[in-house]
């Protein structure tokens, strides 16, 4: 009998063992993984008729430290053209010299206003992520509509900025500001 | 003590050998003078040459007595072996004595009873030692002969219930060779099982806690999977099946936290769905809870 109980017990240990495991992938942040994808698939949907010498660089402005890491994993060893990606993080607006991509955090909107007259016609994509922040100058503006992440292009703004859009472009935008 | 059940036990079958009708008795009662004297081998042999005969082949108390040498024989020698032929052999014998007893006759009729249950609690343990991604088909052959005692010595038994614990953790066993291996197969099985288990009961914080885990994660795969050099309109593909996965796993994560508010896991999984699913607010919330619930 006691050997009995002793395997019985046996048994539920082993069910506790299988209830309590961790089983949920905590450390994959997937929307910023698609975020990350979005900013690299625009490199082939605009032109930057400035910006053309030296590295192609990716400016994140604020904190975000999974969307560094998922677009290091997004770039490595990529190109725009002749000109090699290159990351950079920052937390003011002053910070920056020169960039040809320009994403902003929601925490740093409030900084859209100053980003876009520093950089006004010198060929630079501002990429926010703010409802409303596409209709006040940034050229795209990454939304979630139906639970996905989807962006929002002012072709106006791309225009100021300095940037050709491509064709292909407006169709996969959920609106577009022309 | 265990002297003493020795002792009992020979005592019983020198009377189980005086009631074994004439014609049979030498075979019978020689198998159980061989087994008193631990020649468990040649008592065998004689018992089974003793239920070939048409009349012992009727007799409860001569199927008992393979019972017991079968299952003494098993204890001896195959123990270890999860589909031991000696166990089946001793289980079959004490369910032919005690459907041969239909007038409830044999006055040891509590020991086949109690052997029966005893060797029903071994198949029961032994689903245990081979419940890995390869070996499983060996557990639920004992989950099945666990059963199928039961369910003759047992009139309290509860089938279903038992269905259920086997089945949730045979299915969580799946689900967590699918999340090492990523194995669309152990995924399918993990499928099967959490919803065999969940048909039968679909109110408990465990099932829904591992149907939605698992929807979950795969919802996280699609996009993990997904290349880097995606194109992008490419990319609603992936979000789409993602957020189709996400959201069939949302109603069982919210189940499961109904039933069970304290399991932390939980409500640190619904935070990842919600930041899955982009829902900012639902996420914040959840996040919020886990953290106060970490703080205790």
């Amino acid at each position: 009998m006691r050997k009995l109980i002793f395997l019985f017990i046996a048994f539920i240990t082993l069910s506790a063992d299988v209830v309590e495991r961790p089983l949920l992938q905590q450390k994959d942040d997937m929307p910023a993984k698609i975020k990350a994808v979005y900013i690299y698939g625009f490199t082939k949907y605009f032109e930057w008729t400035n910006n053309k010498e030296g590295n192609f660089t990716i400016t994140v402005l604020g904190e975000s430290v999974n969307l560094l890491n998922e677009l290091g994993n997004t770039v490595k060893n990529k190109s725009v053209g002749s000109q090699r990606i290159e990351l950079k993080n920052h937390q003011t607006i002053g910070d920056i010299e020169q960039t040809s991509i320009l994403y902003i955090t929601p925490d740093k909107s409030h900084l859209l206003t100053e980003a876009l007259a520093k950089f006004k016609g010198k060929s630079v994509l501002i990429i926010t992520e703010k409802q409303g922040l596409a209709k006040v100058g940034a050229t795209i503006n990454f939304i979630v509509e139906e639970n996905k992440q989807k962006f929002e292009l002012n072709k106006v703004a791309a225009q100021r900025a300095g940037l050709n859009v491509g064709s292909g472009i407006e169709k996969l935008a959920a609106s577009v500001i022309n | 003590m265990k002297g003493l059940k020795n002792i009992w036990l020979i005592c019983m079958l020198l009377i189980l050998a005086t009631q074994i009708s004439i014609a049979q008795t030498s075979k019978v009662n020689k198998a159980i003078e061989l087994y008193s004297a631990k020649k468990l081998d040649s008592a065998k042999v004689l018992i089974d040459e003793a239920i070939q005969n048409p009349e012992s082949n009727k007799d409860y108390n001569a199927w008992m007595m393979r019972g017991v040498i079968y299952k003494d024989l098993y204890k001896t020698s195959q123990m270890n072996n999860v589909a031991s032929p000696y166990r089946d052999s001793a289980t079959v014998s004490f369910i032919q004595s005690l459907q041969l007893d239909v007038e409830n006759k044999n006055p040891q009729k509590e020991l086949v009873s109690k052997s029966l249950n005893y060797l029903a609690s071994l198949y029961h343990n032994d689903i245990n030692k081979t419940l890995d991604t390869v070996n499983y088909q060996e557990s639920l052959v004992n989950f099945d002969k666990h059963k199928a005692i039961k369910k003759i010595i047992d009139p309290a038994f509860n089938e279903q219930k038992y269905n259920y614990d086997v089945y949730s953790i045979v299915g969580s066993m799946f689900e967590k060779g699918f999340e090492q291996t990523m194995s669309k197969n152990l995924l399918d099985y993990a499928n099967y099982y959490l919803l065999k288990a969940y048909e039968i009961n679909s109110n408990t914080d465990f099932i829904n806690k591992n149907i939605g885990v698992l929807y979950y994660n795969q919802a996280v795969d699609i996009i993990k999977k997904m290349d880097y050099d995606v194109p992008l309109d490419q990319l609603p593909v992936y979000q789409d099946q993602s957020v189709a996965m996400g959201k069939k796993a949302l109603p069982y994560l919210i189940k499961a936290n109904e039933i069970n508010p304290s399991d932390k896991s939980v409500v640190e999984g619904l935070a990842g769905i919600y930041y899955l699913l982009n829902d900012s607010e639902k996420y914040n919330e959840f996040k919020k809870k886990f953290e106060e619930m970490s703080k205790h």
